[in-house]
């Protein structure tokens, strides 16, 4: 019988204090890596999907633009908000609003956000689905 | 061998303090014992009722800042000064306070100034008098009158709301108007709307 490594342990209660959202993260990531590094979403994201994002510089302040489907027939209730961060990855601002978006079923949306101030240069799209599991 | 047991002993107890840690609730930096009282996000969507809320106030003063700093008109940062912002709705809403928020998110920009607005203008005047006309202070470091900045822009504001129910549901439909007029020529120089619609059941 294979002996249990301290190390193989520690990465097992490791993964035992992971939160459900850091899970969540890394299913995010298999959409595609330009647009999945730049979501966070909370607990499942299925049936939306954000096909793609355009980002766009606008007197200064970056401007972003995600569209997002709705795969499935149902209506379904969207949260989101934008995190803007500075070239260091710091906070910009004090945090959006979280917005709520209702897309009906087979529904495409556009989620638009413009940054407080011209020192953002990066943000994460924070999205939760309303009802979603972890 | 004694070393690798010790080792093995160590390790055990390393674990077993992890698990502990992740499994024990630690208690809460709180003082207050029931327990009904609890602080939420700030920034949350607030759907207790269908009434103007905070999620309101902060959805019309995030598209409004957003929009005003996106155009052209604030590239030299002008100085602005906030009108009234009429409310039209059936309801009690502070609106100034809805321009209180524009205005910190602007000037947390830095991309606009703002000068005393006609609400602020008597507190402004009187530490003025006080400094110059009570003797009490020294010429040199008084703040001089006349040298106060005039506005370029004014914002003004308004907002509507139409209600419509039936005996299941009631349907609210806010609509905020916010225009940048140019003091001296009396112009539009920048408009912008938000529209809200609040359905509830009743």
């Amino acid at each position: 019988m294979k002996r249990i490594t301290p190390t193989l342990l520690l990465s097992l209660l490791m993964a035992l204090c992971m939160t459900p959202t850091a899970w969540a993260q890394k299913e995010a990531a298999n959409d595609g890596d330009d647009v999945a590094k730049h979501l966070q979403w909370r607990g499942k994201s299925k049936p939306i999907r954000v096909d793609d994002l355009l980002v766009q510089r606008r007197n200064d302040l970056l401007v972003v633009q995600a569209t997002v489907s709705n795969t499935a027939g149902g209506d379904h209730t969207l949260y989101w908000r934008i995190r803007w961060l500075d070239k260091s990855g710091m906070q910009v601002g004090t945090g959006d609003t979280w917005r709520p978006l209702l897309i009906l079923g087979r529904q495409t949306q556009l989620l638009r956000g413009t940054a407080p101030m011209p020192s953002a240069s990066d943000f994460v799209i924070e999205l939760h689905l309303e009802g979603a599991k972890p | 061998m004694k070393t690798p047991t010790f080792i093995t002993s160590a390790f055990i107890a390393l674990c077993c303090a992890l698990l502990g840690a992740c499994s024990t609730p630690l208690s809460s930096p709180t003082v207050g014992g029931g327990g009904t009282v609890r602080y939420g996000d700030a920034k949350a969507t607030e759907t207790v009722t269908n009434e103007f809320g905070s999620t309101d106030l902060q959805l019309i003063a995030e598209k409004m800042t957003r929009s005003l700093l996106e155009s052209q008109v604030t590239a030299n940062r002008p100085f602005v000064t906030l009108s009234a912002v009429r409310n039209k709705t059936s309801e009690y809403i502070d609106t100034k306070n809805i321009m209180n928020s524009i205005q910190t998110a602007l000037l947390r920009s830095g991309r606009v100034r703002f000068t005393r607005s006609i609400d602020e203008m008597q507190p402004g005047v009187d530490e003025l008098q006080r400094q110059n006309q009570s003797g009490l202070y020294k010429k040199s470091s008084a703040a001089k009158t006349g040298n106060m900045q005039g506005a370029r822009y004014s914002l003004e504001g308004e907002i509507t709301s139409i209600v419509k129910q039936n005996s299941s549901v009631k349907d609210v439909f806010y609509k905020f108007t916010l225009k940048l007029y140019d003091v001296e020529e009396g112009t539009v120089e920048w408009q912008e709307e938000e529209e809200i619609r609040k359905t509830s059941k009743r």
